[in-house]
């Protein structure tokens, strides 16, 4: 709800910009701004009527279950509690959580802008680029799950057992130089914030990349020949051009960050380093009745995090309006790097092994030993083990078909969504539809298992009878994961010169032809790569499906979080392997189709 | 069982070396069905009809805390024995509650029997008023009716399945077993200091409650000396298993077998003790009236074999959990495990004595 | 726009076509506003009128930002306007009043944008048979009328081609093609020339009248350049701030422009301020000048005797000649700076008292030496006063 407020003054803060134009405008003539939403979708005849409907759909789908939660939480005995704010307020230790994830996703945030930004002009503007890892890079850490990633990295880094310190101390022994533990250390603030920063590089990259691919590099050559130096060039030149591309990825960075669970309740807890997104899980998790008041509570802090982001993201994005150039016909000057080409690709080969293969190669160590140990039985090791945690569990095998089939559906129907969203939102700038934008962009602050509880208590029982379906998962997958969708497709649309589309309406086609006939088809590559993105997400979704994996319906994330809280971590491997396994297969045919849509002259 | 619960809590250590047998005989595993079956109720003519109506509803949805494994074990043997498919839904233990209130809440009965962590005091004061659980005594359940289900383990709106005992584990390449602890207190030694693994005391209120009863016995004093040696939690207890494997650490506690058995079972050095004063997980049965369970019949048959030694011994042998039914244990023996009830009242402080910040 | 312009606008603006029942276009009072950011409205376009007749070329001219493709959108329906009506082959598409605002794919035209907004992902005869498909043409004849305008457009070649593999006037002729397959009578060009290099734009210009002549439509096309504006128009309207400041055929645009804008931004000027000496008969002035006296005709009404003015004398209208001893009226001697050869003609940077620096323009046959004295004259006819600053 916090959220839609700071929607509405954000408004009418800032009612200019060429594109709030009309919007303004068309107040004079109709007074009630929920009136002119309504005549405005009549004349785009009914595919914008569908527009208003699902946005409007898709807000009640967000905004019920939540007000479900904040009854359950703040009238649970018909009262209201006013005890909330100063039990949240007095949370013990609430400002050193604070700090931490503030300290956590600020540093993780620059770094990742750093690296991802090099990685994009790397690939993009050098011939440094290694093509087969290009359209692999924005997933690379999300192919397996965040859990499995952050646990492959104490496989290889923790004090003791870490393979790689084993390794290391073996080479200083070598040389007579003794350690018993060490010398690297997971468990560490710098451990945090390189794994934080591992995972957040994909969002950098593959906005700066989508930046570069869309600014003109002759303004930079221009800027070269007036006799600029290269930082300078950077400074005044690349960047401010690049900006909308930054925010855009501070914004998902920012999301991400604050919302991240899987490499701070691993490491974190160990650490005992607390952050926010850990700590509401555990209070929901901790004992029954769970304190879901002071959960809900601490979210007003994701909430005010992620709301400031966006505002700043908006900002950016108004004042940049022209500074990106869309359209096409740019050729891609590539910058020869010389010497520099080898240690460039080095890199970049180095950060696939580093978020990729060294935990992939832990995870596999680990399945086929059985266990987590330095001292590996190497004549002992099982190949089935491999699959084996898949395949000994009949519920786990049927939850990946079932985490699959939710995945395919849930992807194939959120970038859909968003991109009929992305697409009426670029068309009509109204304050109504900008809310119902707010509105569905809610669930990113929120955490997951209060989603999760909230949709349970709004559609589980009568009059809806969705609990323990496959329906309730679905719809709670596209609610968590539209706000990410609908920024992959804004992404996308923003490719697409507006021209194109009004050529379509010119040339006699509706707003339903034109969106299927010349948006989809010129949107398709953004879309396939948000596809890519939801469907690994919804793959290794884990806090709301532990409210809503059904006992028909059991899908992979609920297992895997079973097994990390109660079962052998061998098991956890298997699971993931089998996972990376899936997501891999899935996003190569995806990007396959991609190649072949987009091969055809373009 | 809150009446009862106050009063035992030293327990002498004849009476332990029994437990410990009793779990030594249940590890070494008399097949289930081989044991004392649900005797004189197995004929009567109310299962037989039960079993025919559970039969004709063709499966059951059971929601339980039991560790994964060992539901799985005893959903199998289930199915095997009635032809009855069980859905089985798995969760820690504030989860499953989370879940199974949120649902039942939204008025979506799914579960027909729930097996939870501590719920008879909840289920009394809050589920049965609310119609979302009934009463098991007045469930219709065969072997409660019959009075072979022992009433000492009966709550006042649920029954006791098993408890799930908190042991100490040690990798065997680092501590030799004579080295090992053999006690809690043990834990107090500085020569640990730095080589105890131990799941984050503030990730369940279970772990709370053991280091209630350890402070309890042995004093304040020791509670802290162990908190001064433990270097960092675990987020769950099978990380901290797999941290004791890997050697990261020397001993872990408390664990649980079934957390220590998927290490055990891929050959890691990892075994363990039973520790003469400690606690356990109960188990607690509760029953979906009858009126709202999807299932019935199936759930009514499924709690009378789970009431029943067969089932009760199947529910605990994955894990060598304690089974309230073991003839092996006397009651008292068992209902040392119990936790003391005010335990949260004094979570503050057992928190700030193992340092968690 | 003063009342007096507009009566000579509507006397001397005969159109080529004859007004018909139905005029291909409608524009009454059409007004549309900007908000700033500041909050400050901007009117773009400001209570326009313009009716245009079956087959006429009209041209929008201005600069950036004078209102001319806001005013072309208002047509299209991409934009909303405030107020006013757009009646498009006699059937109303936008009424403020009547609350009718139909959507582009209602409106049945032909549009040429600026970027030529060709479908990547579409061959050329996908492009352009698209508006025949959307518009359900049974399938037998749209490969047919496709094929047909390619033709014309002279890229019947292409038609297996993506837009990607073609130049720019090529893609240009693609555009034009698409806009034109399904004819409605009614073509809007949104500066379609402007991304084409100038040999290529030359020709299409051609091409476009070329293609207008046989197929017959009528067009509005929005330019800032007015070679362009001047070799396709029937009718120019320049447009300034929001409003048409003249409508009216070329060569009155370039001859008789209404005001000092459209004198300055249609072709090239010399400029000379003074003040309103004596009014005669038939719009004759005499204005006192830093240059002298100088006999000149009225631009615009409104004038009286001592008020300051400024005069108006387009480069090749100025006479070149020897220095006469007695200087004559309306003669001035110059002193050359520097002269250009520009094929048809030539054009002279000369030095005159009062002018200053000033532009003129002669025959290339014709040369004259830098330093040399010569004298330039500009026929009292062709010497416009006009107020120093319109609006």
């Amino acid at each position: 709800m916090t959220t839609t407020d700071t929607k509405a003054e954000t408004d009418t803060e800032a009612p200019g910009g060429l594109d709030d134009i009309d919007a303004e405008l068309a107040m004079a003539v109709v007074a009630s701004p929920w009136a002119r939403v309504v005549a405005r979708a009549r004349r785009g005849g009914w595919f914008s009527v569908l527009s208003v409907v699902l946005g409007l759909v898709f807000a009640i789908l967000v905004i019920y279950p939540l007000v479900r939660v904040l009854i359950q939480a703040f009238f649970g005995d018909g009262t209201f509690d006013f005890s909330i704010a100063s039990e949240v307020l007095n949370y013990p230790g609430l400002g050193q959580m604070l700090l931490n994830t503030v300290i956590l996703v600020a540093s993780s945030m620059v770094l990742a802008l750093f690296f991802g930004a090099l990685f994009a002009w790397l690939m993009e503007r050098t011939d440094a680029r290694i093509g087969r890892l290009a359209a692999l890079m924005p997933m690379l850490p999300m192919l397996m799950p965040a859990i499995a990633g952050a646990i492959g990295w104490v496989f290889l880094l923790a004090p003791q057992a870490g393979f790689i310190n084993a390794i290391i101390r073996a080479v200083l022994d070598f040389f007579g130089v003794h350690l018993t533990s060490g010398p690297l250390d997971i468990y560490s603030w710098t451990g945090l914030i390189a794994l934080y920063t591992a995972y957040q590089i994909p969002f950098a990259f593959l906005m700066i990349t989508t930046g570069l691919r869309n600014s003109d590099a002759s303004m930079e050559e221009a800027s070269r020949i007036s006799g600029a130096s290269l930082r300078h060039t950077l400074m005044r030149i690349t960047i401010p051009v690049l900006r909308p591309s930054l925010g855009a990825a501070a914004l998902y960075m920012v999301w991400f960050g604050f919302s991240f669970y899987s490499v701070p309740v691993v490491l974190g807890t160990q650490m005992n380093v607390k952050v926010l997104p850990v700590e509401i899980v555990r209070l929901l998790t901790f004992t029954y009745p769970s304190n879901t008041k002071v959960a809900v509570g601490l979210s007003i802090f994701l909430i005010i995090a992620i709301g400031t982001a966006w505002y700043f993201q908006g900002r950016i994005l108004r004042s940049n309006r022209h500074s990106s150039i869309g359209g096409k016909g740019q050729r891609n000057s590539i910058t020869r790097l010389g010497k520099w080409r080898r240690p460039a690709q080095a890199l970049l080969v180095l950060y696939f092994a580093l978020t990729f293969v060294f935990p992939l190669i832990a995870q596999i160590l680990v399945a086929l030993n059985g266990y987590w140990t330095t001292a590996i039985k190497w004549s002992a090791l099982d190949i089935t083990r491999l699959w084996s945690g898949i395949t000994a569990n009949s519920q786990a095998s049927s939850a990946f078909g079932t985490s699959t089939l939710l995945a395919l559906i849930g992807a194939t129907i959120g970038m859909t969504v968003a991109a009929i969203f992305a697409l009426y939102l670029r068309e009509h700038r109204s304050r109504i539809s900008r809310v119902l934008d707010g509105v569905i962009k809610l669930p990113a602050a929120l955490s997951a298992i209060v989603i999760g509880l909230g949709f349970v208590l709004a559609f589980a029982g009568p009059p809806f009878n969705l609990g323990n379906t496959l329906v309730i998962l679905l719809l709670c997958y596209l609610v968590l994961f539209l706000p990410q969708a609908t920024i992959a497709a804004d992404a996308a649309a923003a490719q697409v010169d507006r021209q194109l589309s009004e050529a379509s309406w010119v040339s006699g086609a509706g707003n339903a032809r034109t969106f299927a006939r010349i948006n989809i088809p010129l949107m398709i590559p953004g879309l396939v790569a948000g596809w890519g993105l939801l469907f690994v997400w919804m793959t290794g979704e884990l806090n709301a499906s532990v409210m809503l994996a059904g006992t028909q319906t059991p899908v992979v994330g609920y297992y895997i979080l079973q097994t990390f809280q109660f079962g052998g971590f061998a098991t956890l491997a298997s699971l993931a392997l089998g996972l990376t396994v899936l997501n891999i297969v899935v996003l190569s045919i995806a990007h396959f189709i991609e190649k072949r849509t987009t091969a055809r002259g373009i | 069982m809150p009446i009862t619960r106050a009063k035992r809590l030293i327990v002498g250590g004849a009476v332990l070396a029994t437990l410990a047998l009793g779990l030594a005989a249940c590890s070494s595993g008399s097949t289930p069905s081989s044991t004392a079956s649900a005797s004189g109720s197995a004929n009567s003519p109310a299962l037989t009809k039960l079993i025919k109506e559970a039969q004709a509803e063709g499966s059951v949805n059971w929601y339980s805390a039991i560790p994964v494994a060992g539901s799985e074990y005893a959903a199998q043997q289930f199915q095997n024995k009635y032809n009855i498919h069980v859905n089985l839904l798995g969760l820690s233990g504030a989860a499953l509650l989370q879940r199974f209130t949120a649902e039942a809440t939204a008025g979506d009965y799914n579960a027909d029997v729930i097996v939870g962590t501590e719920i008879d005091a909840l289920s009394t004061s809050t589920f049965v008023p609310n119609g979302w659980l009934e009463p098991v005594k007045k469930a219709g359940i065969p072997v409660i009716d019959s009075k072979a289900y022992p009433t000492a383990f009966l709550g006042q709106t649920t029954a006791a399945v098993s408890y799930i005992p908190w042991v100490i584990a040690y990798n065997t390449n680092l501590v030799s077993k004579k080295d090992a602890p053999k006690t809690f207190k043990d834990f107090a030694d500085p020569k640990w200091k730095g080589k105890i693994i131990t799941s984050n005391p503030a990730a369940s209120i279970a772990y709370v409650e053991f280091w209630d009863r350890i402070q309890t016995v042995y004093g304040a004093k020791t509670l802290k000396a162990i908190g001064a040696n433990m270097p960092k939690f675990d987020a769950s207890a099978a990380a901290a298993a797999q941290d004791l494997a890997a050697g990261e650490g020397s001993i872990n506690a408390p664990t649980s077998v079934p957390a220590l058995a998927p290490v055990i079972a891929a050959g890691a050095p990892v075994a363990y003790i039973t520790a003469p004063i400690t606690t356990g997980s109960k188990l607690e049965l509760g029953m979906t009236p009858s009126a709202k369970a999807p299932h019935p019949a199936a759930a009514r048959l499924l709690a009378n074999w789970l009431l029943s030694p067969e089932g009760d011994e199947a529910v605990a042998k994955v894990g060598h959990d304690v089974w309230v039914l073991n003839p092996k244990l006397t009651t008292k023996e068992i209902q040392s495990l119990a936790v003391a009830p005010d335990a949260a009242t004094r979570q503050p402080q057992i928190l700030a004595a193992l340092g968690v910040k | 726009m003063s009342t007096a312009v507009s009566e000579r606008t509507l006397r001397q603006a005969t159109p080529d076509k004859t007004p018909s029942a139905t005029p291909a276009l409608v524009i009454e009072n059409v007004r549309k506003e900007f908000v700033r950011r500041d909050g400050t409205k901007v009117p773009a376009v400001d209570n326009i009128s313009l009716r245009i007749e079956q087959g006429e070329f009209v041209v929008l001219l201005g600069p950036s930002g004078c209102g001319k493709t806001t005013l072309l959108r208002c047509v299209a329906g991409l934009e909303d306007p405030d107020s006013g009506t757009i009646t498009i082959n006699g059937e109303q598409h936008y009424s403020s009043g009547n609350r009718v605002n139909t959507s582009p794919d209602k409106r049945k035209l032909g549009m040429i944008f600026q970027s030529y907004a060709l479908w990547p992902h579409m061959k050329v005869s996908a492009n352009v048979a698209y508006p025949l498909k959307v518009r359900g043409v049974p399938k037998s004849q749209i490969r047919d009328r496709v094929m047909n305008v390619l033709e014309l457009a002279g890229i019947k070649e292409l038609a297996e081609q993506y837009p990607g593999q073609l130049s720019g006037g090529q893609q240009q002729r693609v555009a034009l093609a698409r806009a034109l397959v399904s004819n409605n009578g009614l073509v809007l060009f949104d500066e379609p020339l402007s991304n084409v290099d100038a040999k290529v734009r030359e020709q299409l210009r051609f091409e476009i009248l070329k293609m207008q002549s046989e197929i017959g439509f009528a067009a509005v096309y929005v330019t800032h350049d007015q070679d362009e504006a001047m070799e396709l128009a029937d009718r120019i309207a320049v447009l300034n701030s929001g409003k048409i400041s003249q409508l009216d055929r070329p060569e009155a645009i370039y001859d008789r422009p209404a005001d000092r804008y459209v004198a300055k931004f249609v072709g090239a000027t010399n400029e000379i301020n003074g003040v309103v000496e004596s009014l005669g008969a038939d719009g004759a002035v005499v204005i006192k000048t830093e240059a002298g006296q100088i006999d000149a005709l009225l631009g615009e009404e409104g004038i009286t005797v001592g008020d300051t003015v400024c005069v108006i004398g387009r480069p090749e209208r100025f006479e070149l000649r020897e220095a006469s001893a007695a200087g004559a009226k309306n003669e001035w001697p110059v002193e050359v700076r520097t002269t250009m050869f520009m094929g048809d003609h030539r054009g002279a940077v000369l030095r005159a008292k009062g002018w200053g620096e000033m532009r003129v323009h002669f025959p290339s046959s014709t040369d004259v030496e830098p330093g040399g004295s010569l004298a330039v004259a500009l026929p009292a006819k062709f010497a416009r006063v006009y107020k120093p600053s319109s609006r």
